[in-house]
């Protein structure tokens, strides 16, 4: 149906259904009417937990020409996310993509003027920022409680080192041309897929994308920074002394924004807070604040629970829920709470502090033209040409 | 002819500069550090190897080809450490302000792409020229572009990497190449390299695009209207308007969404007067629902009250989701003008447009809109009258037919509203108690029913009314997507009630549940009714002669000898005992969980999963001497002894398929003892013994004890 109405219930695609594919039939069991992946065991393990007939893809277009689906739900590997998410917006679905939204600038451009000019619903899978964590602390720090906020400091822990395996050949299971897709050739090697796909820098480009994708969009949501970025990103980092695996271990990224001024710090491992393994600490003029976590573990402070927005005070947007918040979207038409827009420059973020990290220099950035300021270099890595025939 | 010589000569002195460099760096390496810097890359130290890679950019060009060569080389740790390394060569000489050092980079880089390297180290060159290649480097690139594949097609993904590299080659000089190797590669390949000129943003190909967009290949005429439309080329409107009127063309549909791309990109750059009219004709004539949508919502901003007139034309769109997106732009529109349109837009509108702007003008003002639904519910227009009936949430039992007409028959906007009525007046009839006419009527909804809400609406009257020789009824939606459940659910229910008098049918339904996909509740529902009326819902696999009477013991630790270790079930196998190893107890449990294929899965049995073993017994009754065959399949390793002999080992790792081990055995008259030691590392732990004779055939044998 496409635009579906209150009364209607919504229809889902779903491509990917590995770790976080599977995660997302918890929630989408009822709304499933398809499932696509490239490895047959997925597709037949993700067949059994939905638990009635649905049509079972090997292909995505397949998927995306079957008429009844009114959105796509892709939590596939970071490569596929834009031309799946374009494609779906021109077949006239919905989208619901994993984070990172996009794994180049260009590509996530693309992606916001597709679902703008297909006008269709896009969310990207930060469910971070639908925490009530989330809520209460952009609550507290956007109604004022520790003053203008001049640093996020963000940690992380350590990307891991690995990747031992020889190349080989793919087990009859997978398609392994269509597992790569858009991306350039490599030969098959079981410590490329599935999960492995995030710690090789052409690919999943580490903890950065994967948990900097909750923390950064939990701090663009408390920060209103959806609309902008950095104008200088400094990142460092002690590469793996070994394995097929070459996201750095340990990074450190600088990013610096303006009007209003602030940093941003990306540390991994950085200091833990809270116990926790992942998070960010917001310094104001008035006093500190730490979220920890980020993603569906998000983590507020007991003096962020106990804040009551004041009459007239600012209140940020209230999600039920990541994936309901992206339904009820499909229902009204209205902006869910990670759109692309959002969720294009969280992932820019998490982009450019790789392309620091892999040039080994700063660089100076123009987010409103989206290009690096003279570093020809750095500016033809914002954009990945896609192998044939992954067209956008 | 001429250029493609000067080119061809410009490469070779290229390719000279590139070896001479080369050579000179080889010549000095005896007297330079870079003899020590290669040495240290291939260290098996990780720490020295490190160390070296990220001194790699002091070496520069004189490194690359050194480096290349141990890319390929059989030491895998410094293959990778020598691809970081060149990387960062390569990344140090593309900063800003470095184009010296660039220079004799590139040259070395060019070198690697000729066909004499291996393909490896080819692509990896031809992504670093991409980075910080420019003009002097793209006949180079082109020459993989356009080489002939080869027999083993090893340069196929080489001239691939070369395509991407010069779509990332800025500058006329790489739009050139590409169009030149147009005609060079073979036909299959022509439309990427087509589509890349347009990715470049570069109006210079546009002539040589709308030349090949008239090409009689429709891989190469989509590809170049898809270039175009990217480049925003305005000169592309009039041809591409000139296929869309055809309706013969099979690219038709998917051109119409090219169409709106070039609309798009050409609103971005002028007025609005050449993309509004090619959505508005894309509203009128594009062939797919969504497209007439899109076409639909960039003409008309929400909260525009300029855009009525073009959404009463929505409203009139056969589609529902083009009707119900025109109604959704529409709601954000208040006031009496909008009133006024539509009232003036009903008046105008043809019939068939009529009941999608009447349900606008009930949404606007529902009391100014009272009268003219009601005098519609008198309409000679039968779509108009069961749409203003539906909106006064009425129906007219004198329309039964008319109603399962049109909502078969009739345009997609009207179908919903008389299903709805339809449905109403079988539940109408149920509730009147005329059961058999209403499962008519809802056998007929669900028949009829496109929406899933409709479906299960005609469903749940079927199942209200609870007949069970109503049962094949339900067949169809048992691969519904939407309504298998509920329709497994009465499927079961139906098939108790069949068995009180026909035992064997009620055992045709529930086996077809039992062996379908449905969840596992559902499986093991219909398995308790078959076992309730005393049928074996196992009987497919056992006459297949799985065995699936085991006892099951473990699990035991294995540090990496357990399957070689000897454990106590190989000595002794006392099903009542609780043995013992060390201080842990150990007791058999029968294996009682519903298997249908036969298989036996460990981890759901021990929950411990992790590089451990486990053993599954058994007890054979043969009725005579007889030589089988045990057909094992596992997940790990496994062993296998029958009546204390061992007769197989199959050490793993493995994953799991029927039938993966086949061991000829000797079974003795009367009870054989069957034992099998399984071994488990990760993720899945599963194993199923087959008995068959020789030529496969099953052989059913009783198992115990």
């Amino acid at each position: 149906m496409g635009a579906a109405s209150p009364n209607e219930k919504v229809i889902t695609g779903h491509i990917g259904v590995g770790g976080m594919g599977t995660g997302h039939l918890n929630f989408f069991r009822d709304y499933c009417g398809a499932i696509c992946d490239v490895d047959e065991a997925h597709l037949q393990r993700a067949a059994l937990r939905i638990g009635r007939y649905v049509p079972l893809y090997k292909d995505f277009r397949d998927l995306l020409d079957q008429k009844d689906l009114d959105g796509v739900v892709i939590a596939t590997p970071d490569h596929w996310h834009g031309v799946m998410a374009i494609w779906a917006c021109e077949a006239g679905k919905d989208v619901y993509v994993q984070k990172p939204a996009c794994k180049t600038i260009e590509e996530g451009r693309k992606m916001v003027e597709a679902a703008e000019r297909c006008g269709r619903i896009v969310q990207v899978g930060s469910q971070g920022r639908s925490t009530h964590a989330a809520f209460e602390s952009a609550a507290y720090i956007r109604n004022g409680m520790i003053g203008d906020v001049h640093e996020v400091d963000c940690w992380h822990y350590e990307n891991p080192v690995g990747g031992f395996k020889p190349d080989g050949t793919p087990p009859a299971n997978l398609d392994w041309d269509l597992w790569l897709g858009p991306a350039r050739y490599v030969p098959y090697n079981p410590d490329r897929v599935h999960f492995n796909f995030r710690w090789m820098l052409d690919f999943g480009g580490g903890q950065i994308r994967d948990r900097g994708a909750h923390v950064m969009s939990v701090a663009f949501f408390i920060m209103n920074a959806d609309h902008t970025g950095p104008v200088s990103v400094e990142a460092t980092g002690t590469a793996p002394e070994k394995g097929l695996w070459d996201c750095p271990p340990k990074m450190d990224i600088k990013y610096s924004f303006k009007n209003p001024d602030w940093v941003m710090y990306w540390r991994q491992p950085g200091v833990k807070r809270m116990g926790r393994g992942f998070g960010a600490l917001y310094k104001g003029s008035k006093g500190e604040l730490v979220v920890g976590g980020g993603d569906g573990g998000t983590f507020s402070e007991q003096k962020a629970r106990d804040f009551k927005i004041p009459d007239g005070g600012f209140v940020p947007y209230k999600s039920p829920g990541h994936e309901q918040n992206w339904v009820d979207c499909v229902r009204s038409r209205k902006k869910p709470i990670m759109h692309i827009e959002s969720g294009h420059r969280v992932a820019s973020l998490c982009i450019l502090g790789n392309i620091s990290y892999r040039l080994g220099r700063k660089l100076d950035w123009d987010p409103v033209k989206e290009q690096c300021v003279g570093d020809d270099e750095a500016n033809r890595m914002l954009a990945y040409p896609n192998r044939a025939p992954w067209r956008i | 002819m001429k250029n493609q010589g000067l080119i061809s000569v410009r490469f070779a002195l290229l390719l000279i500069a590139a070896l001479a460099t080369g050579m000179a760096a080889s010549l000095g390496a005896d007297d330079s550090p870079l003899d020590g810097f290669l040495q240290r890359i291939q260290s098996a130290d990780d720490a020295v190897r490190m160390k070296a890679r990220l001194e790699a950019p002091k070496h520069g060009a004189a490194a690359i080809d050194p480096l290349a060569k141990l890319m390929e080389g059989a030491n895998r740790e410094a293959a990778i450490t020598a691809r970081h390394a060149l990387s960062g060569i390569v990344h140090h000489a593309g900063r800003p302000g470095a184009e010296a050092e660039r220079a004799p980079c590139l040259a070395a880089l060019v070198r690697l792409t000729h066909s004499s390297r291996g393909a490896f180290v080819r692509r990896e060159a031809l992504h670093l020229l991409g980075l910080i290649g420019g003009d002097a480097e793209v006949d180079a690139i082109a020459a993989c572009l356009t080489e002939s594949a080869r027999q083993d097609g090893s340069n196929v993904q080489v001239g691939e990497a070369a395509r991407l590299a010069l779509e990332r080659i800025p500058g006329e000089v790489a739009v050139r190449a590409l169009q030149e190797a147009v005609a060079k590669v073979d036909e299959k390949r022509q439309p990427d390299l087509i589509f890349s000129l347009g990715k470049k943003g570069d109006m210079s190909a546009v002539e040589f695009l709308l030349a090949s967009a008239k090409s009689s290949n429709d891989a190469t005429r989509f590809a170049s209207f898809q270039a175009l439309a990217h480049l925003g080329a305005e000169v592309a409107v009039e041809p591409l308007r000139k296929i869309l009127q055809r309706a013969d063309d099979p690219l038709r549909a998917r051109l119409f969404g090219e169409y709106l791309r070039l609309a798009d990109e050409l609103l971005e750059t002028q007025s609005r007067s050449v993309p509004y009219a090619m959505y508005n004709f894309a509203l009128r004539s594009a062939p797919h629902d969504y497209q007439r949508e899109r076409a639909l919502q960039r003409l008309c901003q929400r909260g525009d009250i300029a855009s009525v007139p073009v959404l009463i034309r929505g409203l009139g769109d056969e589609a529902p989701r083009v009707s119900a997106r025109a109604l959704w732009l529409l709601d954000s529109l208040e006031g009496q003008a909008v009133f006024d349109h539509l009232f003036r837009g009903f008046e105008e509108a043809s019939d068939a447009a009529k009941p999608a702007i009447l349900r606008a003008l009930a949404k606007s003002d529902a009391a100014a809109s009272k009268d003219i639904i009601d005098r519609a519910t008198g309409s000679e227009n039968i779509d108009l009258k069961i749409t203003a009936l539906d909106l006064r949430g009425r129906v007219d039992p004198s329309l039964e037919l008319l109603y399962l007409k049109t909502a078969r028959e009739g345009s997609s906007s009207i179908r919903t509203a008389a299903l709805r009525g339809y449905l109403s007046l079988a539940e109408k009839r149920l509730e009147d108690g005329g059961k058999a006419e209403a499962l008519q009527m809802f056998a007929q909804g669900l028949q009829t029913g496109r929406e899933a809400d409709e479906r299960r609406r005609a469903l749940s009257g079927i199942l209200k009314i609870g007949d069970p020789a109503s049962i094949d009824l339900l067949a169809a939606s048992l691969a519904d997507p939407i309504l298998s459940r509920e329709a497994a659910t009465g499927y079961i229910a139906f098939a108790a009630k069949i068995a009180e008098t026909d035992v064997d049918r009620a055992d045709e339904y529930l086996q077809a549940i039992v062996g379908g996909k449905f969840p596992p509740d559902l499986v093991v529902q219909a398995a308790t009714v078959l076992r309730k009326i005393g049928r074996d819902p196992r009987r497919p696999a056992l006459e297949k002669g799985f065995v699936l009477d085991w006892w099951l013991i473990g699990p035991m630790q294995d540090k990496g000898t357990a399957m070689a270790d000897k454990f106590f079930p190989e000595e002794r196998v006392r099903l009542k005992v609780v043995e013992r190893i060390e201080a842990r107890r150990y007791r058999w449990k029968k294996f009682e969980r519903l298997s249908l294929d036969g298989k036996v899965n460990l981890i759901l049995e021990f929950r411990r999963s992790q590089n451990v073993i486990a053993y599954a017994y058994t007890e054979l009754e043969s009725p005579i001497v007889q030589k089988v065959h045990l057909r094992i399949g596992s997940d790990d390793g496994v062993k296998c002894w029958v009546n204390g002999a061992k007769v197989h080992d199959n050490p793993g790792p493995r994953g799991y398929a029927v039938d993966q081990d086949i061991v000829p055995v000797d079974l003795v008259q009367g009870k054989n003892r069957i034992l099998l030691k399984i071994g488990q590392g990760t993720v899945n732990w599963e194993f199923s013994l087959r008995v068959t004779d020789a030529a496969g055939k099953p052989v059913v044998l009783p198992g115990g004890p």
